[in-house]
């Protein structure tokens, strides 16, 4: 006999149609009530931005020199931050392509989220190397005199493809969701959003010649997906790889920036879950379970990074060629020891106790290794980028960099940028795949087709049932 | 080799000049050298000389042989000293050097022995083989888009393409049923 | 060619979105309800026509990128004239040899390296560049030995390889330019460059005002533009006007050799000399040669000693940049 929806057996089990209810109400209810705090929220972000984007100005003015970059250290904190949010995309894909790829059905709750965040992280690393060039006014010439044999132009064409493959991954599965939206939303949002969902939702009506092609495109994209997104990554770390600068000169490169991708996507798709499931009372459907699942994988990459770091650094360690001393010094006991040593106690091995460890395996604790990773990836890729440039190339002395006020301004509008994005995401589309969660519980058997229910539609209405918070009597149906 | 055994050119300078500390025998020397057979730019170059004295035959070892040629570069115009050996007990010397003129030019040989001051020189005439192709190339013009960079043209161009067929497929197929004014009484439940 | 190419990839994918519709239209895959009816078709038929346009026609965008690169290095090459050419008619490769023998850093001068001071006047090179860079280096046993380097005008460039627009360039003299009209400032040639001989206009460089109206070319690097790279050229607009470039032309000891490796001689002002013995006699090297670079440059290995400096003397005086005092208002930024 199935769980009732609590875990009981003793419940009465819930309908489909119950279920499918209670979770459209869920998810309606960001885009039609919205609430103080959110508009504190975009308030502050909105303040962030135009001040970082003032710092911008400034900097177009004067040129970079009002950052902390010089001949020596050319690339700064502009290109970590790229770096780390073009890694943090591949959340979308590890959630919604490899597990689904592999029939993952606990998937199902996240895979919008994690889609979503795919796109946000795109735009904004995209964003952050158009602030970092000294002439974005000449932009296009990448498009018009581009060469190919440049490492940049594999990186525009990988990102520009990844991007344009998520949003049409984002939007597919997105489209009977948008139904529902365009249904149930008709005169109950304002009206430019009713248009919308009418244009996108491109008349859906759920019927299996619709299904059919969505299904199969769906399909097609999931495994397309994936090797177009090992090459985004793969093809930022060869920006570096592709040089002959100590500390970048290695052939592991795109192996621990694709691992490290993953790695902080996950751990960014955690807290990202984290704070929604508190704000909009997710918690029935974004469960300890799949906190825990994505703790077993963050747990997982744990381990890659740190085998990849011992590759890396035991085979050059033993050996010391010149410039690698210099390198390992100023990495682990130098200038760069605080920032790598928090990357690797903080950011490997703490949060991977932190989940191996089964008394911490809770919620609070999966989130509190996914910020964690977050913070040590980050500093992961400041020290790969600064580290590198530091080595002197020539008989001089080494040269320092700090971050100017400048840099850590449009740093700071691009985290509120990011998180902007997901706030408005909210406001307008559907932040749960409604109907893959319900085909997964479907399938799981915890809810049940009306008939076999034995109960007819709108039964726990009628009891009362206190979680079915919908203002409107059920659909009982064709009468 | 280059033994010509076609021209010998020998020229008898008169030795206008003496030092007063030059050896007596130093004004009845003679330099006797082949021509190279016709070189190539960038080819190696080998003559043998013979330094003797005129009226004795007497072969002078010991005695310094040079062998230069005029050229000017960038405004700049001087001898260049091409090689220089010293002759053996039996007055040979082998000089080597590696062609560079492109067009037919005149080197210098000169000797000098123990004592002398003043170097003497007999021109000898190079014959160049030309035009030859460069010897050395610039990479300019050997970036064009290789096989590698079509093969990556291709990859995008298939990509792109699965893309939008996956996109417009859906599409088309749903805006079909747009506006459909039957409601199939099934709007939100599963057709299994 | 490159319109050809847009065109056939345009054409590509309007083909493959156009077999979809056709596909679909033909072989409707209707079972029982919901079957169109016929007066729907041809509503239908135009949306479904109008929605395939837009689709085809937002699919076109990324062929953008397709004829970028279609057209060839040639292209990008933007050599100002001909190039130079040797008594026989064939191209020169210029070479420059540092003899380190000779070089003491202008110590014996008393003023800082003349070479770097010369290329600074004579190119107008902001403040803190230095297309040429009198490093001190030190030596085994101790002691120092100053090592000029220009920029080494690589055979197998890094800066050129990775260059996402060809700004940087290599000319069939075997020179790498930098076409400033064309640059990004992306940065990644100063990356890619593992002799640091690339520089960035931070901010504003400083321009007296005979040099506003100059007419900004590869081979002329003046006036320069906030947001780009520069670096040493070896001077092909005095190469080509018969002169020396203006470091072989200051240095006090001639250390500075300057030649043509097609023709085999090379000359620093004074004297003469063939390129390949001189290398080989005196056991010249370049630098960083395990990297496969093939620069262009070569030293003779030395440390002054032809001109009477001892090795254990060390320090030169520190690099000037005199003409920017002269120019008003100028706020260079640190190296």
């Amino acid at each position: 006999m199935a769980l009732g929806p609590t875990g009981r057996r003793d419940e009465p089990v819930e309908s489909v149609t119950d279920y499918r209810r209670r979770l459209e109400d869920i998810t309606l209810e960001p885009v039609i009530t919205t609430s103080r705090g959110y508009w504190f929220l975009i308030a502050g972000l909105l303040a962030i931005i135009a001040w970082g984007i003032y710092a911008w100005t400034i900097q177009l003015n004067d040129g970079l020199v009002v950052t902390g970059m010089r001949d020596r250290i050319s690339w700064g904190l502009y290109i970590s931050v790229f770096v780390f949010f073009i890694g943090i995309s591949h959340a979308g894909t590890l959630i919604s392509a490899i597990l689904r790829v592999t029939n993952a059905g606990w998937r199902a709750p996240i895979t919008r989220i994690a889609e979503f965040i795919t796109v946000v992280a795109l735009i904004c690393g995209a964003s952050m190397i158009v602030v970092d060039m000294g002439r974005p006014d000449r932009l296009l010439n990448v498009l018009v005199h581009g060469r190919w044999q440049s490492p940049i132009l594999w990186d525009v064409i990988a990102i520009s493809t990844y991007l344009t493959a998520s949003l049409v991954y984002l939007y597919l599965p997105m489209v009977p969701d948008l139904a529902l939206f365009r249904d149930r939303l008709t005169g109950r949002v304002g009206g430019w959003r009713t248009r919308l969902y009418e244009i996108l939702a491109i008349g859906w009506r759920d019927l299996p010649e619709q299904r059919r092609p969505l299904l199969r495109a769906i399909g097609i994209l999931m495994i397309l997906i994936i090797p177009i997104a090992v090459s985004v990554h793969t093809v930022v770390s060869w920006i570096f790889g592709m040089t002959l600068r100590v500390g970048w000169n290695s052939t592991i490169f795109g192996l621990l920036f694709v691992a490290g991708a993953i790695f902080s996507g996950i751990a960014t798709l955690v807290i990202i879950m984290a704070v929604l499931r508190k704000v909009y009372h997710l918690e029935e459907y974004l469960t300890e379970k799949h906190f825990v699942n994505l703790g077993y994988l963050l747990a997982a990459f744990t381990l890659i990074m740190m085998y990849i770091n011992a590759s890396e650094y035991l085979t050059k360690g033993f050996k010391l060629e010149e410039g690698e001393e210099f390198l390992f010094q100023q990495l682990f006991l130098g200038q760069f020891a605080g920032l790598y040593w928090f990357y690797f106690i903080g950011g490997l091995l703490i949060p991977g106790m932190l989940i191996l460890i089964k008394r911490t395996r809770t919620i609070a604790g999966v989130v509190t290794a996914a910020v964690l990773v977050d913070l040590a990836m980050f500093s992961e890729r400041y020290f790969i980028v600064i580290s590198g440039m530091r080595v002197p190339l020539m008989p001089y002395e080494p040269f320092d960099y700090t971050p100017t006020l400048v840099e850590w301004s449009i740093f700071a509008a691009g985290v509120a940028f990011f998180v902007l994005l997901i706030a408005l995401f909210v406001k307008v589309f559907p932040i749960m795949a409604v109907w893959e969660v319900v085909e997964e519980r479907e399938r799981t058997g915890d809810i049940v087709d009306d008939l076999v229910a034995g109960a007819t539609p709108g039964a726990a209405f009628d009891r009362g049932d206190d979680r079915y918070r919908s203002r409107e009597p059920p659909d009982r149906g064709p009468s | 080799m280059n033994r010509s055994p076609a021209r010998l050119l020998a020229l008898i300078l008169g030795v206008a000049l003496l030092s007063p500390a030059a050896p007596a025998f130093a004004d009845h020397l003679v330099l006797e050298a082949d021509t190279p057979t016709p070189a190539e730019s960038g080819d190696a170059v080998e003559i043998e000389v013979v330094l003797r004295h005129v009226e004795t035959q007497q072969r002078i070892p010991g005695g310094t042989v040079v062998v230069s040629r005029e050229a000017t570069i960038v405004g700049v115009t001087g001898e260049v000293e091409l090689a220089s050996a010293t002759t053996n007990e039996d007055g040979i010397a082998t000089l080597r050097w590696r062609q560079g003129a492109e067009t037919d030019h005149i080197v210098l040989i000169a000797y000098a022995t123990s004592g002398d001051i003043e170097l003497e020189s007999t021109p000898i005439s190079v014959l160049v083989v030309g035009p030859k192709d460069q010897v050395f190339r610039s990479t300019s013009g050997i970036r064009i888009p290789g096989f590698g960079a079509w093969v990556l043209i291709g990859l995008i161009i298939s990509v792109w393409g699965i893309i939008q067929f996956a996109l417009v497929g859906p599409v088309l197929v749903a805006s079909r049923f747009d506006d459909s004014e039957e409601d199939h009484g099934r709007a939100r439940a599963f057709d299994k | 060619m490159d319109v050809w190419l847009v065109l056939l990839s345009v054409v590509i994918l309007l083909v493959v979105a156009m077999a979809t519709v056709l596909r679909r239209i033909r072989n409707p895959d209707l079972t029982g309800e919901g079957a169109i009816t016929d007066d729907s078709t041809t509503k239908n038929g135009r949306r479904t026509f109008l929605r395939f346009i837009a689709i085809a026609a937002a699919s076109a965008v990324p062929t953008v990128f397709l004829p970028a690169a279609m057209r060839s290095q040639s292209h990008t090459v933007r050599a100002q004239e001909d190039p130079a050419r040797g008594p026989g008619g064939r191209i020169r490769q210029w070479t420059m040899i540092i003899d380190l023998r000779r070089c003491d850093g202008c110590q014996s001068q008393g003023t800082p390296p003349r070479c770097t001071t010369a290329c600074i006047e004579g190119h107008l090179v902001p403040e803190p560049m230095e297309w040429i860079q009198v490093f001190e280096q030190e030596l085994p046993g101790g002691g120092t030995q100053f090592l000029p380097a220009p920029c080494l005008q690589c055979q197998n460039p890094p800066c050129v390889n990775v260059c996402p627009v060809g700004a940087t360039f290599s000319t069939p003299e075997g020179i790498v330019l930098i076409d400033q009209d064309r640059c990004i400032g992306c940065r990644i040639c100063m990356a890619a460059c593992p002799y640091d001989r690339r520089f960035f206009n931070w901010a504003d460089p400083p321009i007296p005002p005979e040099a506003l109206l100059a007419d900004y070319s590869p081979d002329h690097q003046i006036p320069a533009t906030k947001g780009t790279v520069m670096k040493c050229d070896m001077c092909p607009d005095l190469a080509r006007a018969g002169t020396l470039p203006y470091c072989a032309q200051a240095c006090p000891n001639n250390a500075i050799y300057y030649g043509d490796l097609e023709e085999d001689i090379a000359t620093n002002g004074v004297d003469m000399v063939p390129v390949s013995r001189f290398l080989s006699e005196n056991h010249a090297y370049q630098l960083k040669e395990h990297l496969g670079t093939k620069p262009r440059v070569y030293h003779v290995p030395g440390h002054g000693e032809a001109v009477g400096r001892d090795v254990f003397h060390e320090g030169r005086m520190e690099t000037e940049w005199p003409w920017v005092r002269r120019v008003e208002g100028t706020n260079p930024w640190s190296r």
